[in-house]
Order: structure tokens, then sequence, then C-alpha cells
């Protein structure tokens, strides 16, 4: 499309859906490469919600329209930048389709149940015959081989299965998940990872390769430490909500406004004298219950119920700049509102005004990503339902106008999902 | 697995040579993740070791000394060099050094101007910073904390009547990590593309992987409140531990039948999405009766058996238990600081061919480069 980054000239066929996988791909967009999302016209992605329409908070002014599969605020969030090919795989036109594309492509991006592709019949093995260049990438939830295998999973599921959920809570022993589906951005970073290893992989060995990326355990890594620890102690943390085990105060505390909140860590002794003065609550740094880290620590309820009387007492944006002028770790804890008018988002260009052809003019969150004598931004809004097909499918496979229409009328092919 | 392909020499990156100036998560997470994949990674430490060496969780070895799984895990297959780089001489052995690598990574500014000041060879800086360059946020404190809270996920994290919750670790900064990483790679790509900065900010990193938040408010004025049910998923005790569920209307019947509530098919209260969403503490209530007793291996079982979206709650310590991660041989071991065996995760990315690379432990402590200590 239209991003001029490091990665132009790589072309992607991305048979992903909902989040995890078309964020890995929107990450391979963003860098410039040429990427075509595959939607099949009897099984909507997930993410475009379903044919009639979802919730109203996922549309523009809360109405799912006449197309709500164009206008779903899930899908237009994590496929700028990409092109639409509605083909089905399952009708042997759609996959005969499919394998004129392969030879046109680098890589192929999967988020199936191990096995799936290939009894697609697209698996790498079958495509390599046809482009032996071709990088295949993987990311089931729970990797081929072993019991739970062919476990169909969300996030917040994996989440549990990655041992992240029980050392997350109030301490009361019931776990918590984080956001909708904090482990689906992480596997979208972890499969973009993952591609960019592979295409130097097959610069170095001249051919291409598959790779699996199991979202499970790669999310694994990202609490390592914690791992390690417990397989060597063989102990687990009892999570005390933001509580550390070495830092005090380290914690969100409530300000003025209606459920607004500002985080605050002190991880020093100075850190903690300065939060003091800033709070009116000189006393507190020389009182022998909070002079010392591990002192805060025995005193923990006591010092932040202080903490607490006085934040109320502030604004969270005003307080957390005060305090971080002081040198205090704080941060005001930011709704979709508060980012949405941040200068520090603006300032890093995370926020972009996108007109979608059917959703309309709005801001949308891009990626990060800073490359210097590189323009990345967004450069499109994501494409309508098959949108790209006749132009993929003319440019990229080969057929003339009249195998394209024949495939239209057998149902293959269509911009409207049924 | 077919076709392995043994030796350092045969792995992805092993024509790259990076060199890690960093104290931070998310900088040594680049680098590791560059070691992985065959790259030879130097980690530079100042005098006294690397911040990471020191910052828990700790592990106690047998003689009382304790050593830092953090470091360790951040660390793997880096060899290390000790270097002053706060004074000049140290500096000077520093941007010698770098000329020998291909990318450099740091985690301050300040430290990048230093050490690139004249530097001809290095392909790639990649900087990893909490806020990046722009002031005033370049001078900001922050933690995991600040970067979660500032990222719009804290927000909607925990129960609407407690506090709003981090998570847990370091997770921004680990997605920070990846992006240096990928971002890195796609430059290394064109051997064109030379003398390149990366700039990562883990703040700004995290917002990203907010969920639609800021266009949320932008398409409509909504915003989600904690608590609230923005998916349709439940959390059950079981007798031995805890499952979670994802209930919509595809998954409802094969819900009720794996778990044996076929009862619940024909109840009016859960028809669907909308009547489950207004009656769900109801359908809690029933849930938790049925499975209170049931074993959790069990119910997870015969739900995925047809096609249930449901999870059980497996603790770190029970992961060294998990048959589909033994199947897997996701856990192995190297020799650990303390003389004992540690335990290491294998890469989360399988390669076919496959890749077969002895696994290599984080580094011990390295001693100084001579000279530097009496120039500084």
């Amino acid at each position: 499309m239209s991003v001029n980054g490091p990665l132009k000239g790589i072309r992607v066929l991305d048979l992903t859906t909902a989040w995890a996988g078309p964020m890995a791909t929107r990450l391979l967009a963003g860098l410039g490469a040429d990427v075509i999302k595959i939607e099949s016209p009897t099984r909507l992605d997930d993410w475009r919600g379903v044919v009639q329409g979802a919730h109203p908070t996922r549309y523009p002014d809360l109405t799912p329209g006449e197309r709500p599969y164009n206008r779903n605020i899930q899908f237009n969030t994590q496929n700028h930048d990409k092109r639409s090919l509605s083909l089905n795989l399952k009708d042997p036109r759609g996959l005969e389709a499919f394998l004129l594309l392969v030879p046109q492509a680098d890589v192929v991006v999967a988020n199936f149940r191990p096995g799936k592709l290939d009894k697609l019949g697209i698996g790498y093995q079958e495509l390599q015959l046809h482009n032996d260049q071709i990088i295949v990438v993987e990311m089931p939830a729970y990797g081929a081989g072993g019991p739970f295998s062919n476990h169909i999973a969300l996030g917040p599921l994996m989440e549990f299965m990655s041992g992240m959920s029980s050392l997350i809570g109030y301490g009361d022993g019931k776990p918590l998940t984080t956001g909708p589906a904090y482990l689906d951005p992480m596997g979208g970073f972890n499969g973009a990872a993952a591609v960019l290893t592979a295409l130097h992989y097959r610069r170095k060995i001249g051919h291409g390769c598959a790779v699996e990326v199991t979202q499970r355990e790669a999310a694994m890594h990202w609490i390592g430490e914690e791992l390690i620890w417990s397989q060597m102690t063989g102990e687990t943390r009892v999570p005390r909500g933001n509580g550390r085990t070495s830092v005090a105060p380290h914690d969100a505390f409530p300000t003025a406004g209606e459920d607004d909140w500002i985080v605050i860590a002190c991880e020093t002794d100075s850190e903690f004298a300065s939060l003091c003065h800033e709070l009116h609550l000189d006393d507190l740094a020389s009182d022998v219950r909070f002079v010392s880290a591990a002192s805060r620590l025995n005193h923990e309820d006591e010092l932040n119920a202080m903490i607490a009387q006085e934040t109320r007492n502030y604004e969270k944006n005003e307080l957390a700049e005060h305090l971080q002028l002081a040198g205090v770790h704080a941060a005001p804890v930011c709704t979709g509102r508060d980012l949405a008018a941040s200068d520090f988002l603006k300032a890093r260009g995370l926020l972009h005004e996108i007109n979608h052809p059917e959703a309309g003019t709005h801001v949308y969150q891009g990626l990060p990503l800073h490359i210097e004598g590189f323009e990345l931004g967004i450069g499109a809004p994501a494409p309508l339902f098959g949108q790209h097909t006749r132009e993929v499918l003319r440019d990229l496979a080969g057929l003339n106008p009249a195998e394209i229409d024949e495939l239209w009328a057998a149902g293959v092919i269509d911009d409207v999902p049924r | 697995m077919e076709n392995v392909i043994s030796g350092e020499g045969s792995m992805p990156l092993s024509m790259l040579r990076v060199l890690d100036c960093s104290n931070s998560v998310a900088s040594q997470y680049c680098g590791r993740l560059f070691a992985d994949h065959g790259a030879s990674v130097t980690l530079v430490e100042p005098l006294g070791g690397s911040l990471t060496r020191h910052v828990g969780p700790f592990v106690e070895a047998p003689g009382g000394q304790s050593h830092s799984s953090l470091f360790w895990h951040l660390n793997q297959g880096k060899t290390s060099v000790t270097i002053d780089l706060t004074c000049a001489a140290g500096l000077e052995i520093g941007r010698r050094l770098a000329q020998s690598y291909d990318v450099l990574i740091v985690d301050s500014w300040e430290l990048e101007r230093e050490l690139r000041d004249d530097l001809v060879n290095v392909r790639i800086d990649c900087v990893i910073t909490p806020f990046g360059d722009e002031p005033p946020w370049n001078r900001w404190q922050a933690n995991e904390m600040v970067a979660q809270a500032l990222s719009g996920t804290m927000s909607e994290n925990g129960r609407a009547t407690e506090e709003p919750l981090f998570g847990v670790g370091h997770r921004a900064s680990y997605a920070a990590g990846t992006i240096g990483y990928i971002e890195t790679l796609s430059c290394l790509l064109d051997e064109q593309l030379s003398d390149r900065t990366v700039d990562v900010s883990v703040v700004e990193v995290a917002a990203s992987m907010n969920y639609n938040r800021i266009t949320q408010f932008h398409y409509n004025g909504t915003i989600q409140p904690r608590g609230s049910l923005v998916s349709p998923l439940m959390t059950i005790a079981c007798a031995d531990g805890w499952v979670t569920l994802f209930i919509d209307d595809e998954r409802w019947e094969a819900t009720c039948v794996g778990l044996g509530l076929c009862s619940l098919m024909a109840d009016e209260r859960f028809v669907d999405d909308t009547t489950r969403a207004e009656n769900w503490d109801e359908l809690k209530v029933v849930m938790e009766r049925n499975l209170r007793f049931r074993n959790v291996d069990e119910v997870v079982a015969a739900g995925q058996a047809v096609d249930t979206m449901i999870a059980r709650l497996w603790t770190p310590a029970q992961l060294k238990d998990c048959p589909q991660l033994a199947a897997r041989q996701f856990w192995v071991t190297a020799p650990g600081p303390d003389g004992r065996e540690w335990c290491v995760m294998q890469s989360g990315f399988r390669f076919v061919p496959a890749l077969s690379q002895s696994v290599s432990p984080a580094p011990d402590l390295a001693s100084i480069i001579s000279g530097v200590s009496s120039e500084c």
C-alpha cells in the first residue's frame, strides 16, 4: 500500500484473523511490506464482527450501518495498510487461485491450530513446491505435538496457561487477566519478530523455511525471570495488587474525579522524601515507620492510606507532572479519552487522523516504529471487505477478467460476505 | 522435526555482531533475541556488573550467595566485558570496540551520542528508552507500572471496586525490546542501508498494545470502565484450581455439552449473547455450583473435547510439570552462576529445517578490560 519502509518489496499473504495474527502482519505493513489479507466470503474475520453487526460500541456513533463489517473498530484498528482479497480457500478454485499467488509472495502468515494449513493444502511442504523461497509462519496457541496441541484458545486463556494470571490479583487467590486480551498484541510482536528472523535465515540458506511461533511459549519469555525463579525455588509468588517486594510505595492511588487514579513508586529513600515534600507530608519522611524501603514495606497499608488521603485532592495529570518534576515515578492511569489527548503520544506521532471510506474520519493509534530516514506511519485505512480482489487476482495471480468473473459467479470471491 | 542443522554457524543471525551496552530490561531482551538466533552478542557491563544483576527475583545458592533470575534470563547466550563507560578512557575503549560490530544497543541517548561519534562501521544503533528523546518526558522516571498506567491498558485491569492493576513483571519492556529487534532486523535486510538509528520508547510501545480504546473514544465517545463485561469471559474455581471460559453464541451449545450442563441450553435466561450478558451473575452461580467439586484437568479435557473455549490456570511452579511443555521439550538447563544447572526456556520460534544449538548460559561478570581502571 503506502508506507515507504525497509520492508518495501516484501509481499505477505495474510491468512490471520482477530488480533494477534493481524497485529503481526500490521507491523510488517507498517515497515513497508505489501500485505494481502485473504478473507473468506463465507466466514468473516472475527474482528469484522458478524455480518449483521455486533455490540454498538464497536461502531462510529454507535451505529453498525449498512455494512457493519467495514465499520468495526476492531478490524479497522488492526488492518491498516493492507489489501483485502476475498477468496474461499475451501473451494478448489479458490485454492488454485491462492497457489497462483504463492510464487509472487515471500511470506505466508496464519494463526490457525496446528495442521490446519496442511488440511487446506497450503502447508509449507506444499507451498515450497510452488516457490522454494516461501516462508510460512504459523502462530498456534500451544504448538504442534503434545496433549493440548489442538486446544482452541484466545488471549485471556493463553494468559491463564502462561503462568501470568496466577501472578496478577489482589491477594485473595482469584487470578485475573490483563485487559481484554493482552497476549494478543504480545503474540503479534512475536509473530513479526519470527518473520524478520526467517527473512534473514532465508538470505543465509538460499531458500525458504517454516517457523512455528507458539504464542503461549513465546509469551512465557516475557515473564521469564518469574518462571525461572519458580522453577529453581519451587515457589510461586502470591500477587499483592500493585505491590512489589522491594519497593514502597508502589501502587495506584485515587485522585479527584470519578475512578481517576495516579500510580506512584518510590524506588529510593530520597525519592520518598521528595514525594512527602510534594504532598505536604514532610513528617513522614523522617517517621521511623517509613524511613527505609524495608520499614515502608512493613507498614505499607498505613503508608498507602496516608498517601491516598492526599492524592484525592489533586487532578491526576497535574499531580503526576508535579511529582515527575520532583524526580518521583508517577503517572496518571489513562483511559482511552486520556490517550486521545496525550501530548506525549502526539509528539511521538502515534496518533493519526485517517479517513476511512465507510467509517469516516477518526484518530487511530499507529505503531511505535521510528527508523531514521523513514517516515513510518499509517498510510491507508483498513481495507473494505474484498476491496482489492480484482486487482490482486489480475496483477499477481495473472487471471483475466473472464476468469475473475467466473469466480465471482461461483461465489468463490465476493465483496459482500455471507 | 526434519533435517536438523547443527552448529552455531547455521543459525539465522550467525553473521551478525551485536554490542549491547545497556542496563535495562528492554534493551537486554533485545540483545537476548539476537543471541537466541545465533548473533554474537557482547554485553558491556559497568564496574560492579549490569544493573539487572542487582534486580530480583533472586535465587539463593546453597552457599548463601544469590543470583538474579532476571539477569540470567535476559543475557543467555551473550559474552560479557566490563568497561566503565562513564569516563573518557572507557568511552574511547567502547568506541574502538563498537567499530567491530554491526549493531549497537543502548538505553540512553547521551551514551548513543558519545559512542557514535566518528563511528563508521556500526550499521544500526538501537536506542531503547522509556520516553524517547523529546523533552520534557525524556527526563521522566519510568518503570513498568508507569508505562502500563500511561498505556490505557491498566485503567481496565482489575475490579471496578478496587484500584487498577498494572499486571506483572516487565511486559512493556519485553515488548519494547521485541520492537527494537524487529526494526533493527528490518534495516539489516537491506545491505545498502547503513548508519541508521532505531528509536524505541517503552511507554509508546505499551500504548500501541492498547485494545483500540483511543479509537473507540473517537468513534463513539465511549470508554471501557474497569470490571465491565468487555467479553464473555468467566473465571471459575474448581476443586483443585481455576478455569477460565469464553462463552459466546458460537460455543454455547458446546460449553453446555462439554461441562455436562445440557439443561441450560433451553434456559431462556441464557439463550444468546444478549440474555447471557443480562443474567451473567446468575450464570456464574450455576457454573460455580457445577464445577466447584470437579477436577480442573478433567473439566478442561471435557470442554476442549467438544471445542469449548476453556483453559486452566497454571502457576509458574506447576508449569514444570505441564505435559504440553514436556512433550515439546520446552524446559532445558544450562550451567548456572552458582554451579547448579539452571532452568532455561527454549526459543519461542521453531524453524523447519530445525535449528540445533547448544543452550548457552548468561555470562559471569568479566574482569575489567585492563588499563581502564587506572585511567579513569
